[in-house]
């Protein structure tokens, strides 16, 4: 019932509009070489300022979805995954496209992630308000529980990047606590600096880290002409369909629920699926050596997963990767708070996005089949005349948050950092993870401790956060022991996810 | 980073040596860095009012995490020094690299700086051609006809239609007055 009022919402014409526009726009940002899904919503975060508060959450989502679809089309074409989970349709895309498969490959990717797509809103429609009923009885212990065990999966999935990844993640809750304390009234970590006791704005340190961080990471590479593959033939054969038809539903199902966990982001989702593909696919013993049911295994996955991400997003108001982050952020900048409490006090709201979700998945798949060649020969655009566009739209998404060149400035020295940090192998996530959930963390402890009068026993003595927190602990030591036994094993999952 | 180049950073033999030696100084460099910025933000938190009333003090917090940092970085430096050279090739930037991110770096900072006193449309244009005519070095005209279509665009867009608050010259209001904003 809710579901139907939000179609009625969503369909709109209003609302279809800024549902087909971020389609697009965030099909462009997966395409074009230079900007993935993270830098490119935060950098539109700002514009949607302009459209009512429904309609900019709406628009902000089909962005993301988008982005996701359109980061498919470069992994396939010239072996450069848009974004990060595409690096896995990669493997199968790229080997297809030097056959010169690239169109079949290309739309079995764009029906396969409207398979899951499809398959995965109805896991979401379902799951999230029964998740989000359940977390109507979580207290401020639960939920700094739930904190913890979102931020040991972080430590667990770092590999041999543990210390950088807990570092950056410390960084990120450092950058967020600087300015004035809600609760005492005076300020922390300003080290005298006036300008920045109103704290540093998320929004301009995310544009920075990704947008700005990415362009320098280019220019360093003398990036120019990087997507040569022409796409003549689109059409898949029937043996093409026949062959990805079960990886893509059974990847949809295992993307989904790898999707739910908070910590598990759409990368580490996507590899687990596409390898239990391998394990159970016929073919999979040619998965990465040109298979058409690889593709739709990853894109699969990939999509599902970033729809499962969104259940524990809107449930519990915890992302389950960076680019999730910036959505929560972008919500919180229209008011509104994803968690439990959104179901009951922005349901209109919440239910035209989900409903939204259903529409754009049916306008991507519009969009990305007959127009697989237009957005191929889009990405061929050079990377110089893009570079300074990117920097344009980064500096007018810093500012015009609160209007401040304060704002860009912070975010052109987060550029830097960014690009250190990406150099010096340093993960992103965790800071943007931690950056967006630090005021959630340190009012959850405060309140918690406020109820219990200082007894930081109160995280074992209520059962569900007992229980969250032993998770949370096991996690947390078997992430430390993986390590100190072999600290220069490669992580699969970090390290790629920025 | 294509999976092609991903695939050549395994490690060869015949270079492992400075392979190995570039990750240990940037894992060294890096812990350092992170030790430095732990210290710097550990003294500035412990400096901080403690709170009257609160159960968790607001120094807490900051404290505990600063204090992770000098760990995380020391540890790092621990483990760079004891690095024997499974991690792959440390993707490090040339000196001609560098200099390309300094001077990148520089002409963003210069279309900040030039954008308050000039306008959108102006520090736009001429900051787009630049930047494309220096990482191309192709056609200057191409990219004068590049530089100028995004001043304007973005003016139009932005300035006159979305009517983002953006710093605006002479030429975003003579724009901003031809489509009657």
């Amino acid at each position: 019932m809710e579901l139907l009022d939000g179609f009625q919402a969503a369909l709109s014409p209003e609302n279809l509009l800024y549902a087909v526009i971020g389609a697009i726009l965030g099909t462009l940002i997966g395409v074009l070489p230079g900007i993935g899904p993270t830098a490119g919503i935060a950098v539109l975060i700002p514009l949607t300022t302009v459209v009512p508060p429904a309609g900019a959450i709406i628009m902000m989502a089909a962005i993301y979805y988008g982005a996701m679809y359109g980061g498919s089309t470069t992994a396939i074409v010239a072996n450069i995954p848009g974004e990060a989970t595409s690096v896995i349709t990669a493997l199968d895309g790229y080997e297809l496209a030097k056959k010169g498969r690239a169109g079949p490959a290309l739309a079995v990717a764009a029906i396969s992630s409207f398979v899951a797509g499809s398959i995965s809103l109805v896991g979401l429609s379902v799951f999230a308000p029964a998740l989000a009923r359940w977390a109507l009885e979580f207290g401020p212990p639960e939920y700094f529980a739930l904190l913890m065990v979102a931020f040991s999966l972080v430590i667990t999935l770092s590999g041999r990047t543990l210390l950088k990844g807990v570092a950056s993640a410390a960084l990120g809750m450092l950058v967020a606590l600087i300015g004035v304390d809600a609760y005492s009234g005076g300020t922390r970590l300003t080290f005298g600096i006036d300008a920045v006791s109103a704290g540093l704005n998320y929004v301009a340190i995310i544009i920075g880290l990704f947008a700005v961080g990415e362009v320098l990471f280019n220019v360093e590479k003398d990036v120019k002409r990087i997507y040569e593959m022409a796409v003549t033939r689109w059409l898949p054969t029937r043996h093409d369909l026949k062959e990805s038809a079960a990886p893509a539903l059974r990847s949809s199902v295992t993307g989904f629920f790898l999707g739910l966990l908070p910590g598990c982001t759409p990368v580490v989702s996507t590899m687990i699926a596409y390898d239990v593909e391998r394990r159970v696919s016929k073919r999979g013993k040619n998965f990465g050596k040109g298979e058409i049911a690889g593709v739709a295994a990853a894109e699969g996955a990939n999509n599902a997963a970033v729809s499962g991400g969104f259940v524990p997003l809107f449930a519990l108001g915890i992302p389950s990767g960076a680019t999730m982050a910036v959505l929560l952020g972008a919500f919180m900048i229209y008011g509104i708070q994803p968690g439990p409490r959104m179901f009951t006090e922005h349901p209109d709201i919440l239910w035209a996005l989900i409903a939204s979700m259903y529409i754009g998945n049916v306008v991507l798949l519009i969009l990305n089949l007959p127009l697989v060649g237009i957005w191929a020969r889009l990405a061929k655009i050079p990377f110089p005349a893009l570079a300074g566009l990117i920097v344009v739209f980064s500096i007018i998404g810093a500012y015009s948050v609160r209007n401040s060149m304060f704002d860009v400035w912070v975010m052109l020295i987060f550029g830097v950092v960014g690009y250190l940090m990406r150099k010096l192998e340093i993960p992103l996530a965790p800071l943007v993870l931690a950056a967006v959930l630090a005021q959630l963390v340190e009012s959850s402890l405060r309140q918690s401790l406020a109820t219990s009068h200082g007894a930081y026993t109160i995280f074992f003595t209520r059962p569900i956060s007992a229980v969250l927190m032993i998770a949370a602990i096991v996690l947390i030591v078997r992430g430390v022991w993986v390590y100190v036994r072999n600290p220069e094993r490669k992580s699969a999952v970090l390290e790629d996810v920025d | 980073m294509s999976v092609d180049d991903q695939a050549e950073t395994v490690p060869d033999d015949s270079a492992e040596p400075r392979n190995v030696i570039a990750r240990r100084t940037a894992d060294i460099a890096a812990g350092a860095g992170l030790a430095v910025i732990g210290t710097l933000v550990l003294s500035q938190a412990v400096r901080s009012r403690p709170g009257l009333s609160e159960r968790l003090d607001p120094r807490t917090v900051p404290v505990f995490l600063s204090a992770a940092l000098v760990v995380c970085g020391l540890g790092l430096i621990v483990a760079a020094l004891r690095y024997k050279g499974a991690g792959g090739v440390l993707d490090w930037p040339t000196a001609k690299g560098w200099r390309r991110v300094g001077l990148a770096t520089a002409a963003f900072v210069a279309y900040a700086q030039v954008l308050v006193g000039f306008g959108m449309a102006v520090a736009t244009a001429v900051f787009v051609a630049g930047v494309e005519w220096a990482l191309d070095r192709g056609s200057i005209l191409r990219a004068v006809a590049w530089g100028l279509a995004s001043g304007v665009a973005g003016s139009l867009v932005f300035v006159a239609l979305l009517d983002v608050q953006l710093p605006a010259g002479p030429v975003d209001n003579l724009i901003a007055s031809l489509v009657g904003g």
